[in-house]
């Protein structure tokens, strides 16, 4: 007992030395680390890159060289088109294409996947939209899906579940075979976006369905029903751990799929084709993952605190080019260093990288 | 069982201070023994290591035949424990502390402790904070008698008690121990009220045991002679076995010690004192204890 | 053990009841902020509320649970420190670690039976307007202010039993330390991860109070 309340004192000593520690140190010594914003010219084919300094802001060209942010935006047309175009210096034509604004501001996209969107504690229940309300804008529905063991829609104002609706959608998903409890439903519940997808959901064998509501009844759909044989044979092989969806203006990119190895592919155009986005570095738990789209292109960025890749593709998904850039970020500045001396267990409880909290180790 | 308490070559010390240098001593069963000294003798450091509140630096304490630091709960049933200021918890009233009490004991006497209680004008369902001292001492007491100790401890009885209560803690003593099965040790700086009360007393001076004997022989043996001096008189205090004290007071000078007045006679001679008129003095328990610890805490 | 708990309750009984009303009142408060909030919002935006951003409603009562363990550490050690009555304890014919870890037995099950009924109305109240999830993920999030009453109490008492000031220095500073963990987030189910550990280290830190009154016992 004594050995054991020694042993225990010492330790929670230690580990609270570990934990506030370094978070001291680093509130004292923590310089200002920011990731450049590289991006894809389709104008010059190549990357630029724009940094924040203190007072400054660094532009720079497909050659690395120092430009100005005239310049700059130039070499962005569609990122920077209303700027453009409010100034007259937008190009009669860019990369062969009639710039148009509308068409430009519709073909923008932009998905966000953070670990901690992915690894939050979510409680299963989503809304359902209704997709063809036939109002311009969505509203949130008045009760909640909650779809595991059973399918079952709660209506939040009584506080019950609504049987009738429930063994509606319950029978739909029966008749196209989907098997309970369902693995896996995502969703995007924000009711400012452009259109709703839908819900995404594995059922208990590992098959992808689409569930949508349209005028109160559902509509359901087995995803390998609906894409080409090729793809429901690659779909087949997928092991998904996450679906995120958000919706875009253009609803090309329907949902990104990530596997437990970190693969992301894309579910895209009215066909649900399956495309591969062709990452090296990108692990789902530790790095945040961008993929901006226009109108000839996308370009996926992946960045933590060490590293930034950047995959420019083209709208179906085939890589053009690649760039990678090793950051400057604390644990390489002289403050990092001393404290990988001074400090040498950092101990987190939030990494910033979940919902939860958990025990990190450094 | 030879002794009910053993300690043997009791050292401690607080930081740089002995409190006890090597102290040994035994109670006998069936004896009431006082433990005296000044203080900071170490009589409350010897109580705490009996009781297993400290553990002394070296040698060590039976109790009942039981090493003090470890001692069984069967043993300590056997031993009632009074804490100097008569300590209690002040948040029972008188039969919520009999009732928490009682079921600790196999031998528990309530009789006692409601005959001591029902002396007390004190309504029953009264708080023993808000009781007087006095009257707390009488509940404290009730408790530690009711459980039917074969050893009782003491420590400083009197402290914050009147007379009147003094004199009846003392007398409820006396009657529970007529019967001469219980063995009790008690502390007290009233040495008064333990005269023909003890009957084994034990003196600490200075963390060490100047005198350990029945009372009776300290009583007779131990004398005070006073003399007329014809010089000034060197005050002695002796370390042998006579515990010879010399004192120069103000028109009679004294000696003291284990000693007859022959041999008070030599010793004074011997230590070229001049004096005539030596005479026999009485002496209490109380100037015994003063004769032998002297008056002032001397280094 | 039951006198154990007897003096126990004598000793503290009106702070469980101070402790107890607390716990109830700010139970009934919060509950009753819910049904304004389920009243003044439609319902799909306070599920919305708990669903999207981890609301858990409850939040007002975070802090109460710590406060009453340390009240109940500080009711029941404190009188035992008063003249070291702790010794009348230690005295008693009972294992003296057996009579020390009766004492904070007691103060556990008192603890525990003073956040049930509080516990109990925030269930039933969160059932009335939620699914059983929300219910079941509210009570998992008021579970680290629960165990925080826990490590409160062990270190209150642990703190007060403790002969040396700097050893008490140094209790406060861990405990304050620890317990500070308890409080990061608000979010709903944010301490699934943890909480095993956590109630592992509450359960843990009963050993210092017996620790503490071991020392107490041999006087360093």
């Amino acid at each position: 007992m004594k050995t054991f309340s020694r042993i225990f004192l010492v330790f929670t000593a230690l580990v609270l030395l570990a934990h506030y520690l370094p978070s001291a140190y680093w509130m004292l010594f923590s310089g200002r680390y920011r990731a450049p914003y590289v991006a894809y010219s389709c104008v010059a084919g190549g990357f630029v890159s724009m940094r924040h300094g203190g007072e400054s802001t660094d532009y720079r060209n497909v050659a690395g060289e120092r430009i100005n942010r005239d310049a700059f935006e130039q070499l962005l047309p569609f990122q920077y088109a209303g700027q453009l175009i409010t100034d007259g210096r937008m190009p009669a034509e860019i990369c062969g294409i009639v710039p148009d604004y509308n068409k430009i501001s519709m073909e923008r996209s932009f998905v966000k996947v953070e670990p901690s969107m992915l690894d939050m504690p979510t409680p299963n229940f989503r809304p359902l939209f209704e997709a063809q309300s036939g109002r311009l804008e969505l509203e949130a529905p008045k009760d909640f899906l909650r779809l595991g063991k059973d399918l079952e829609f709660f209506v939040a104002a009584s506080n019950s579940v609504d049987e009738a609706k429930s063994a509606l959608f319950r029978q739909a998903l029966e008749d196209i075979k989907f098997r309970m409890p369902a693995k896996l439903v995502a969703g995007n519940p924000d009711t400012r976006k452009a259109y709703d997808e839908g819900l995404y959901a594995l059922d208990a064998d590992g098959n992808l369905f689409l569930i949508m509501q349209k005028r109160g009844q559902p509509f359901v759909e087995n995803i390998a029903a609906s894409m080409s044989a090729e793809d429901a044979a690659q779909l087949a092989t997928l092991n998904i751990r996450h679906i995120v969806v958000q919706e875009q203006k253009n609803r090309d990119i329907r949902a990104l799929l990530i596997e437990a190895d970190s693969t992301v592919w894309i579910l895209h155009g009215a066909g649900f084709v399956l495309s591969r986005i062709e990452l090296q570095g990108y692990d789902y738990a530790r790095d945040e993952l961008m993929l901006r789209g226009d109108m000839l292109n996308y370009v996926a960025t992946v960045r933590n605190e060490d590293r930034i890749e950047v995959l420019a593709m083209d709208r179906n998904f085939e890589p053009l080019a690649r760039y990678g850039e090793e950051l400057m970020n604390r644990s390489k500045s002289r403050a990092g260093r001393v404290a990988a001396y001074l400090l040498p267990l950092a101990l987190e409880f939030d990494n910033g990288k979940s919902g939860y909290l958990g025990i990190h180790i450094d | 069982m030879d002794s009910v308490i053993e300690c043997r070559q009791l050292c401690h010390s607080y930081g740089n201070k002995p409190a006890l240098k090597g102290v040994s001593w035994s109670l006998r069963p069936g004896r009431i023994c006082g433990l005296l000294g000044r203080n900071g003798a170490g009589k409350t450091t010897t109580i705490n290591i009996l009781n297993s509140f400290l553990s002394p630096d070296s040698g060590s304490c039976l109790l009942l035949g039981e090493d003090s630091r470890m001692l069984s709960p069967s043993t300590k049933a056997r031993i009632g424990y009074l804490i100097e200021g008569h300590v209690q918890y002040g948040f029972f009233n008188v039969s919520q502390i009999e009732r928490f009490y009682s079921s600790f004991y196999d031998k528990w006497d309530a009789s006692i402790y409601h005959h001591l209680i029902s002396r007390l004008d004190i309504d029953p369902r009264q708080k023993i904070s808000t009781m007087s001292c006095g009257q707390r001492s009488q509940v404290a007491l009730g408790l530690i008698l009711a459980q039917s100790p074969d050893l009782i401890v003491f420590d400083d009885y009197s402290m914050g008690l009147d007379p009147g209560y003094r004199r009846l803690f003392i007398d409820v003593i006396r009657d529970y121990a007529a019967n001469g099965k219980r063995s009790i040790l008690m502390t007290s700086h009233i040495i008064q009220d333990l005269e023909g009360l003890i009957d084994d007393c034990i003196i600490y001076h200075r963390g060490e045991v100047l005198v350990d004997c029945p009372a009776k022989e300290l009583e007779t043996s131990y004398k005070s002679y006073s003399f007329v001096p014809n010089g000034p008189v060197e005050g002695f205090r002796g370390e042998g076995p006579e515990h010879l004290r010399i004192e120069q007071h103000n028109k009679r000078s004294a000696i003291s010690g284990f000693i007859s007045s022959s041999v008070a006679e030599e010793r004074l001679l011997a230590r070229g004192v001049e004096h005539s008129n030596l005479r026999e003095e009485p002496a209490s328990l109380e100037d015994i204890f003063i004769a032998l610890t002297g008056k002032y805490q001397t280094r | 053990m039951k006198a154990i708990f007897y003096k126990e309750w004598i000793k503290t009984r009106s702070y469980i009841a101070l402790i107890t009303v607390a716990h109830f009142a700010m139970a009934l408060y919060a509950v009753l902020k819910l049904r304004y909030i389920s009243g003044q919002y439609d319902a799909v935006s306070v599920w919305s509320a708990w669903i999207y951003k981890g609301y858990s409603f409850y939040s007002l009562y975070q802090y109460l649970p710590l406060f009453g363990g340390l009240l109940l550490g500080c009711a029941q050690f404190m009188p035992e420190l008063r003249d070291r009555r702790l010794r009348l304890v230690l005295h008693l014919p009972i294992g003296e670690r057996r009579a020390v870890t009766m004492h904070l037995a007691f103060g556990l099950a008192t603890l525990l039976s003073v956040a049930f009924p509080a516990l109990l109305l925030m269930y039933s109240a969160a059932r009335v307007w939620f699914p059983p999830e929300f219910a079941v993920g509210m009570l998992l999030t008021l579970a680290p202010w629960i165990l925080s009453g826990f490590g409160a109490y062990f270190f209150s008492a642990a703190v007060l039993l403790e002969g040396r000031w700097t050893r008490r220095i140094l209790l406060v500073l861990v405990a304050a330390g620890v317990l500070r963990l308890f409080f990061q987030e608000l979010s709903i189910g944010s301490y699934e991860r943890v909480l095993a550990y956590f109630i592992l280290w509450t359960a843990a830190a009963f050993c210092l109070p017996i620790m503490s009154s071991e020392r107490f016992r041999k006087g360093c």
